[in-house]
């Protein structure tokens, strides 16, 4: 498993070079660049900046210079914070993405699971019906809908919750259920198919046979094998959650990777858009490989030679 | 002497869309304590059913035990509270199910599937489950034992999983082991070294048996009585070797000619049994084996035959036997 490890740790080396590869190249094929203002600046003073920041020189050299600043541990620069590198603006944001990510992800998985086995245990009951209610509406709600729903309800009409903002326990709530929705509707769905073929297998009835107690039956024979599904779609679902994050911390002012991520793209800060989107593509391929890893764990019968 | 089990007038119903599936309706049998008997009909005549109904196993909701008592070492079976009956499955009965290798959980190793239920009834720490589990494991014949219980089903063949579910039913030394055709899904040679490890399993911890198959010859070799199934019911039993060498129901007979046998010449050729088994949602009127037999008279399709005994120890539902003639027997001998 080491090696496997290993093998694909290289082999994430390649997707990240590939993503930044595409990146950098839409970056300078779309239209615009980071000097244009709603006030033309003069032409001299564009080439004057341009020579500052490199961005005279071919694309290929460009490009290289990105890769070995990259080998550094240096980002480059951002041209909207001129006072910190991109590396630095980005590990602000870091702590905060990250505790948004994993509080949805965390969110997702209790209620997706607990939702599903419910159905599946008490299937064509109303939990069952509500879950399954539930899940279609939540997998049909795009992210940002949701949060100005969440918003409105919460924020406008009843006066609970901040609007957004970032620092208290309060204004987590609203973006993290807003991110978590999706997820969870999916992973409630997959539960709920997996634990009802799970129930009907004959070594479910091997394990009554054998006289244990209903919630052993449950918890060592049913739900470990119900959630072999369930773990295969946490690594997309991990990356939905990443990706949603863009709107929802936009929506919620939440000063995080994905609200830098965005601003990158309006200011043509291009510092900052290659390293939010290299910093996404980490997080999804790293998400995968532990999917992977842990896939094997619950499941003896994959191997990975 | 009273029997460890005794089955009475039992009736399992399956409520389908369709209607009540009456898949078994009325049978009674009983084992005595150390005793091997023998259920035998073919695939959806009520036999895996009416064994479960011992533990209580059918698939609900839509099975359902309607009625009938199950008396277990002087205990109704159907009366205990689901805990009670609970306690009892591993620990007074337990059960080696068909397919060896569904009915293994794919992701416990298999050690951990034997000690579970030891962990349960007999209170053993894992390790002494483990340890317990190595020993049954050794004495259903797989080499390594030791290394073995870490192993998964995956990494057991065909064989050697059914000796696990061997080493599973037999761990809490039950007082009933119900085998649910064990060696449909092994090869011929297999076959013979699994039933012959479970006869002296059984013989040494002086456990009864209950048989499940659909083979005769079996039956012959393995059980001490018989009972014959059709369509729900019980429509011949008696002793092994009588019933094998006199079947008194003409779809006994039809079983016997039906499958090879080694001790017959090879130049008679197997008879299947023509027709298929009636629907079990609308039985037909009289005896339910009427539409298949080559035997049946008028009152066949008037009256549902009685199980009485056309011999000593040996009973049979048909009319014809009871009429003290048996034209198959002629035919089969």
């Amino acid at each position: 498993m080491t090696r496997y490890a290993i093998r694909r740790i290289l082999w994430l080396l390649v997707v990240l070079l590939v993503v930044s590869f595409i990146t950098f190249s839409l970056m300078h094929l779309v239209p615009g660049g980071p000097w244009d203002r709603e006030k033309q600046l003069a032409p001299q003073v564009i080439e004057a900046l341009n020579r500052k920041y490199g961005l005279d020189k071919p694309f290929f050299v460009q490009y290289g210079n990105f890769l070995l600043g990259l080998l550094h541990g240096d980002l480059g620069i951002s041209y909207s914070y001129q006072d910190r590198g991109v590396t630095q603006i980005l590990m602000q944001g870091l702590p905060i993405t990250a505790t948004l990510g994993i509080t949805a992800f965390i969110i997702a998985i209790l209620i997706g699971i607990s939702l599903g086995m419910a159905a599946a245990l008490k299937q064509n009951s109303w939990i069952d019906y509500l879950s399954v209610l539930f899940s279609t509406i939540f997998a049909s709600i795009p992210g940002f809908v949701l949060a100005i729903i969440l918003m409105v309800v919460f924020s406008v009409i009843l006066h609970w919750l901040p609007t957004g903002g970032w620092g208290s326990v309060s204004q987590i709530i609203m973006p993290a259920f807003a991110l978590a929705a999706l997820p969870a509707a999916f992973i409630a769905r997959i539960t709920r198919a997996s634990t009802l073929e799970v129930m009907h297998q004959d070594y479910v009835r091997t394990a009554r046979s054998k006289g244990l107690l209903e919630r052993v039956v449950l918890i060592r024979h049913i739900l470990r094998n119900s959630l072999i599904p369930v773990v295969t779609i946490a690594g997309p679902e991990f990356a939905n959650l990443v990706t949603g994050s863009v709107i929802v911390e936009t929506i919620f002012s939440i000063p995080g990777i994905g609200r830098l991520f965005v601003q990158g793209i309006f200011a043509r800060d291009y510092g900052l858009i290659m390293g939010s989107v290299l910093f996404y593509a980490f997080v999804i391929a790293i998400a995968n490989l532990v999917v992977d890893i842990l896939y094997g764990m619950i499941d003896p019968r994959i191997r990975y030679d | 002497m009273t029997a460890l089990i005794e089955v009475r007038n039992l009736k399992t119903y399956f409520h389908t869309q369709d209607g009540i599936v009456k898949a078994v309706d009325g049978v009674s049998y009983n084992v005595n304590r150390g005793e091997t008997i023998a259920l035998v009909g073919e695939s959806g005549c009520g036999k895996t059913v009416s064994a479960l109904s011992i533990l209580r196993l059918v698939a609900e909701p839509a099975g359902k035990i309607e009625a009938g008592e199950i008396i277990f070492d002087g205990i109704d079976l159907l009366k205990l509270s689901n805990e009670e009956m609970r306690k009892m499955r591993g620990a007074k009965i337990s059960i080696i199910f068909q397919e060896p290798l569904t009915s293994l959980n794919p992701v416990l190793t298999i050690g951990r599937q034997i000690s579970e239920g030891l962990e349960f009834h007999k209170n053993m720490s894992t390790k002494e489950g483990l340890q317990e589990a190595a020993r049954l494991l050794k004495l259903v014949g797989i080499p390594h034992p030791e290394r073995r219980i870490h192993d998964y089903p995956h990494q057991f063949s065909g064989g050697m999983r059914q000796r696990a579910m061997i080493a599973i039913a037999i761990a809490c030394q039950p007082q009933l082991i119900i085998a649910d055709e064990p060696t449909t899904v092994v090869d011929v040679t297999i076959q013979a070294q699994l039933l012959e490890l479970i006869r002296n399993i059984t013989k040494e911890l002086n456990t009864a048996l209950i048989l499940i198959t659909h083979n005769l010859g079996i039956v012959a070799r393995y059980a001490h009585r018989v009972f014959v199934m059709y369509a729900g019911n019980i429509i011949e039993h008696g002793n092994a070797l009588d019933v094998y060498h006199y079947p008194c129901h003409p779809y006994t007979a039809g079983l016997l000619t039906s499958v090879p046998r080694l001790d017959e010449s090879r130049k008679n050729r197997l008879i299947p049994i023509e027709g298929q088994p009636p629907d079990l949602i609308a039985l037909p009127i009289g005896c339910s084996f009427q539409a298949r037999c080559a035997y049946a008279i008028p009152q066949c399709q008037r009256e549902k035959p009685p199980l009485l005994e056309v011999a000593p120890n040996h009973y049979a539902a048909c009319w014809v036997s009871q009429k003290e003639q048996r034209p198959w027997q002629k035919k089969s001998l």
